[in-house]
């Protein structure tokens, strides 16, 4: 595991007709990025993962510099090193679990396979070894998310970028998935920014919160510095939609 | 009372597209195409389609996915154009076809008079059939390549990318696997077009027995001296076609398994 680092991004970048302003400083711990819809948080993690090309600015991860068009450095997608767990998770419809992990890790590495204890092992940090026979349609939508995350660090990541990992969970499975998620991530030490609408997982993962509205980022902080100090009429509405009950404070 | 009338109408040319090929197989005694297969010009020509075919076939494949995968992948206008272009082939009278290759590949055509100058031609050989056939089959077969990259979830190849894996790993590992199924139907419609192929082989190629002269120039040989082995032969043909259609419909249906069978 790589030692605790941090992202730091400052940049502008344009996609269709959005335009991205964001400075952002993001330690080992998760951060949430809410906004409403169309304000660009999908687009910011494509710009992190080189899929949105940044027109001025700097991305850093650790002592690693991604971009920085000052000195003509654009690391392609490829050699970022920055895990990215889609809504839908993207786990590879004909392979295995295991040979979905054996894959990702095979990738990293050059095209030598892994070792089957090494897949093992990397399945086990998430509790899906049992998994590791079964086809991703075979799945529940939890177990799906565990083998995305279990797939997603066993290249060892230098950041891990999860887009609305919740988004496509039933609200049942939503509470379990989203406490067992903030307790996975809250043992990783490399940077995470996590994508989400609902309040509660921003409340329940994210130690803090970075709001963008509109390409820009109008305000971040800890859940408590939102709800007593709410720099905008979206943070006020997204803060108070919370529900207060049952949810222990992370 | 008016369905029955939609029902009349569509058995009307139900009924035409089925005599032809009722009549081509009721029409002979089977002693008939015994005969009809011991004509002279019948292997030769079998074996010069089956040649050819797998040749431009697999030609096709080879150098037609790369081409699918890149049109279905790249983004602009120019792209789009491109793949347009390359449809031409599918609509153009095989005869404009034959009078094309012939100003490219002919004695001084656009390619043969830079290549050589002193005067070479393939023009009337094996090659010219096997050219001919390319020509007319592979926009069948990248079409439908084309159309089975991009149904491939996107998000797919964009995280492989972010695990490290170079395009060829993505193209090889992650796109073909997903689109095999639409590769193979477009590589059986691609070899029907070209074992069919007719009026751009007679004009670039010409119609040598044994050389140029493939199944459908034998049954129009054989038709001017005798029906029953140009019968014979159109039987051989859609009997195979059939054999290629059925095949075609398995592995569309295949394409559900093995991962995608339900748990």
């Amino acid at each position: 595991m790589n030692a605790a680092s941090n992202l730091r991004a400052k940049f502008s970048a344009k996609r269709g007709r959005l335009a991205l302003e964001v400075e952002l400083d993001s330690d080992s711990g998760t951060l949430a990025l809410v906004g409403p819809n169309g304000s660009g948080k999908t687009s910011l993690l494509l710009a992190l993962l080189g899929i949105v090309r940044v027109e001025r600015g700097r991305i850093q991860v650790g002592e690693q510099v991604l971009v920085d068009t000052d000195m003509g450095i654009h690391v392609p997608l490829e050699a970022r090193r920055l895990a990215y767990v889609p809504q839908d998770y993207a786990l590879f419809p004909h392979l295995s679990v295991g040979q979905n992990v054996a894959f990702a890790m095979a990738s990293s590495t050059m095209g030598r396979a892994p070792a089957a204890p090494t897949i093992h092992a990397a399945l086990q940090r998430l509790g899906v070894a049992e998994l590791a026979d079964r086809y991703p349609q075979t799945l529940s939508g939890g177990e799906k998310q565990r083998v995305a995350l279990a797939r997603a660090l066993s290249v060892n990541p230098r950041g891990l970028l999860l887009d609305e990992p919740l988004a496509a969970l039933d609200v049942h499975t939503r509470r379990s998935v989203r406490s067992f998620l903030g307790e996975a991530l809250g043992r990783l030490t490399i940077p995470t920014i996590i994508v989400t609408h609902d309040p509660a997982d921003a409340r329940v993962i994210a130690s803090r919160i970075v709001v963008l509205e509109a390409g820009k980022i109008t305000q971040q902080g800890s859940w408590a510095e939102l709800t007593t100090r709410p720099a905008s009429a979206f943070v006020e509405e997204f803060v108070s939609s919370a529900p207060t009950v049952s949810l222990a404070t992370p | 009372m008016q369905r029955s009338v939609l029902v009349v109408l569509g058995a009307l040319l139900a009924a035409f597209l089925a005599l032809p090929v009722i009549a081509l197989f009721a029409t002979a005694t089977f002693a008939d195409l015994s005969n009809g297969l011991r004509h002279p010009l019948v292997w030769p020509a079998l074996r010069l389609s089956l040649l050819t075919t797998s040749i431009s076939t697999t030609t096709a494949v080879l150098l037609g996915t790369p081409l699918a995968w890149t049109l279905a992948t790249a983004r602009g206008r120019v792209f789009g154009l491109l793949e347009t272009l390359f449809q031409v082939p599918i609509v153009v009278p095989p005869a404009v076809a034959g009078i094309a290759l012939l100003l490219a590949f002919g004695r001084r055509g656009l390619i043969t008079s830079a290549l050589c100058p002193d005067g070479c031609s393939i023009t009337f050989t094996t090659g010219a059939v096997v050219l001919a056939e390319l020509f007319v089959s592979a926009p069948f077969f990248v079409q439908a390549a084309t159309s089975a990259f991009r149904r491939v979830d996107s998000q797919l190849v964009l995280v492989a990318q972010t695990f490290g894996a170079s395009p060829l790993r993505v193209f090889f590992r992650v796109a073909i696997p997903l689109a095999l199924p639409g590769l193979v139907a477009g590589a059986a419609m691609s070899w029907a077009r070209a074992l069919g192929e007719f009026g751009a082989t007679l004009m670039f190629a010409g119609n040598l027995e044994g050389r140029t002269q493939t199944l459908p120039l034998a049954i129009y040989t054989a038709l001017e001296a005798d029906l029953r082995a140009a019968q014979a032969l159109s039987i051989g043909l859609v009997i195979v076609a059939l054999a290629l259609l059925l095949f075609v419909r398995a592995t569309l249906r295949g394409s559900r398994a093995p991962w995608e069978a339900p748990p």
